[in-house]
């Protein structure tokens, strides 16, 4: 017999005494969100860390597994624990930083590391009290090309977007083919190419040179790209607005169309920033002495890897602010956006 | 102050304006009315060539616009421009959306541009909207502004392209006010709108277009009371 949509009605209805008799809407609590199974689990873990974790030092590959497992099962309880709307939100907290202890367990256990050599090669700070001096020739090399490479590719990006949006069709092909060939190329292979293939040509320079040129056609051919979002992400109507005021095409891109581009364009351009700031590091392979080439001479001197861990700390150092430069700019720039108060 | 002689658009196949010949006097104001797709817009963007025409030629003032060799920025300074979406400049002020013109066309010195300015906000009566960006501001202020920015120009001729349609209906009064004001002061202004009333009180002439044609035109009075085309008639019945 066809049931029709009344008799489901009606079925739905016999399933009631299901649901809690006050709350009729209550949600059924699965069996593994109830405390007694977590606190099961949660033994059950603990249990495991002592008996079936294999010793400090470096496992095989069946003890291995045994440690992934665990990590999973930590996982799976985390999980249970924090996916639980009604759990307190402490005990989320709890699960978290309960994990993360166990993948800190791991690392430490397992990683077959020498610890107690840790101090004496990452934070060495006699050694580094001579070194300082060198690195920081080595810092001001980096930023140079950095600023430098920034500024042209900036520039360049600029004119190049701003002239791809007058529309010239041999222009753009020439634009177009610059940005593409330019955007696809691994920069480490840009830099060798300038630095080892142009002087087969007779295009001599140096390896600073080298650098700020490999630099500046890679990042200008991406900075390119951002601006043209940006200027194309302006309405069509601003373009009418402003022309029929008698405004001539670059007044129009002046006063009109990159005042509103500038706002869309800096997140992505920030970071095509911090990435330049990166790369520079790249230009060590043809042996300029910036900082992480001056860093591993160092290295090498020594024998003694401290130097290269204080340049990682000297990389976070200038990029974290640039990051947070980012979103005083955006705020800035954002303030006619500001909804109604 | 207005001369349309024989002016054809062309979109790739579309022939959109097919031949329109039209003579619009000093201070006299023209609305134009028609179904949507007749043409009234893509005409009235021809008058200042945000629209390149196809063929024939527009006078404006005496000067023939549609010559390759004129400078189309200096025409268009005398001819003002109000949008459907007001298209204001979200990242000036009002204020400064109003004097941006001024200061960089017409090279007023900053104090003056900001003046004139003011008194034309007053005057559209958002003076103390100055400082509010397009964004803090109803559709009929931003409509306002705009307005205010055309004026602030000096044009010989404002266009209007269905300055009304985007904005709610308790809005419109507001807008058409400050229009009304600028008919009675003597303005050019060729309108492209479908409020009936703001055209019986202020056109002194309509124009109605048909597929890319005017098939009919007159006073309101004679319009409105006894239309002779079909395609006026079954017009005017859908919208009044």
């Amino acid at each position: 017999m066809r049931r029709g949509a009344l008799q489901q009605v009606t079925d739905s209805k016999e399933k009631k005494p299901f649901h809690h008799p006050t709350k009729p809407y209550h949600r059924r609590k699965p069996w593994f969100q109830r405390y007694d199974f977590i606190l099961g689990f949660l033994a059950l873990i603990i249990l495991y860390a002592f008996l079936i974790l294999p010793e400090k030092g470096q496992p095989s590959s069946f003890e291995w597994g045994l440690i992934i497992l665990f990590g999973l099962l930590t996982l799976g309880w985390v999980a249970i624990v924090t996916l639980d709307p009604e759990k307190p939100a402490w005990l989320g907290g709890v699960g978290a930083i309960g994990f993360m202890v166990v993948l800190g367990w791991i690392i430490y256990g397992y990683s077959g590391a020498q610890w107690k050599l840790l101090g004496r090669m990452f934070f060495n700070r006699t050694l580094m009290s001579d070194a300082w001096g060198v690195l920081l020739t080595g810092l001001d090399k980096t930023l140079a090309l950095f600023v430098i490479s920034a500024a042209i590719s900036m520039v360049v990006g600029l004119i190049l977007a701003v002239t791809r949006s007058f529309n010239n069709i041999v222009l753009n092909t020439f634009i177009v083919a610059y940005i593409d060939f330019f955007r696809s190329i691994p920069l480490l292979a840009l830099v060798i190419v300038v630095y080892y293939a142009l002087p087969f040509l007779g295009i001599q320079m140096g390896a600073y040179m080298a650098g700020i040129v490999s630099l500046s056609l890679s990042s200008s051919a991406f900075v390119t790209e951002y601006f043209r979002s940006g200027i194309e992400s302006v309405h069509r109507g601003q373009v009418e607005a402003s022309r029929s005021l008698g405004f001539n095409l670059l007044q129009t891109m002046r006063l009109v169309i990159l005042p509103q581009a500038f706002r869309v364009v800096i997140p992505p351009l920030t970071g095509q920033m911090v990435g330049l700031i990166k790369a520079t590091a790249i230009v060590s392979v043809v042996g300029l002495q910036e900082l992480l080439k001056r860093a591993q001479e160092i290295m090498e001197w020594k024998t003694n890897p401290t130097p290269l861990f204080a340049v990682t700390i000297i990389y976070l150092i200038i990029l974290l602010p640039l990051a947070h430069l980012s979103g005083i700019l955006e705020k800035r720039m954002k303030k006619w956006v500001k909804k109604k108060a | 102050m207005i001369k349309v002689v024989d002016l054809h658009k062309y979109f790739r196949d579309l022939h959109v304006l097919q031949g329109i010949s039209i003579e619009v006097g000093r201070g006299e104001v023209v609305a134009m009315i028609g179904a949507s797709g007749s043409g009234k817009s893509t005409f009235l963007r021809c008058l200042n060539r945000l629209e390149e025409p196809s063929s024939g030629e527009v006078y404006i003032d005496g000067t023939e616009i549609t010559h390759p060799r004129v400078d189309i920025n200096a025409v268009r300074k005398e001819i003002g421009m109000v949008f459907q979406s007001f298209n204001l400049f979200p990242h000036l002020s009002a204020l400064e959306n109003v004097k941006l013109g001024p200061i960089h066309l017409l090279k007023l010195p900053n104090k003056e541009a900001t003046a004139s300015a003011m008194d034309l906000l007053k005057k559209v009566g958002l003076s103390d909207k100055a400082m509010s960006y397009p964004d803090q501001l109803s559709g009929g202020q931003q409509q306002r502004v705009a307005i205010a920015r055309a004026l602030a120009m000096e044009p010989k001729i404002m266009l209007f392209d269905e300055p009304t349609s985007a904005l709610d209906p308790e809005m419109i009064g507001e807008v058409l006010d400050v229009m009304k004001v600028m008919a009675n002061e003597g303005m050019t202004m060729v309108v492209v709108s479908h409020e009936m009333g703001f055209i019986r009180e202020a056109a002194d002439r309509i124009l109605v277009l048909a597929d890319g044609k005017i098939i009919e035109e007159g006073t309101p009075a004679q319009l409105f009371t006894k239309p002779v085309h079909d395609k006026t008639k079954s017009f005017l019945n859908k919208i009044l």
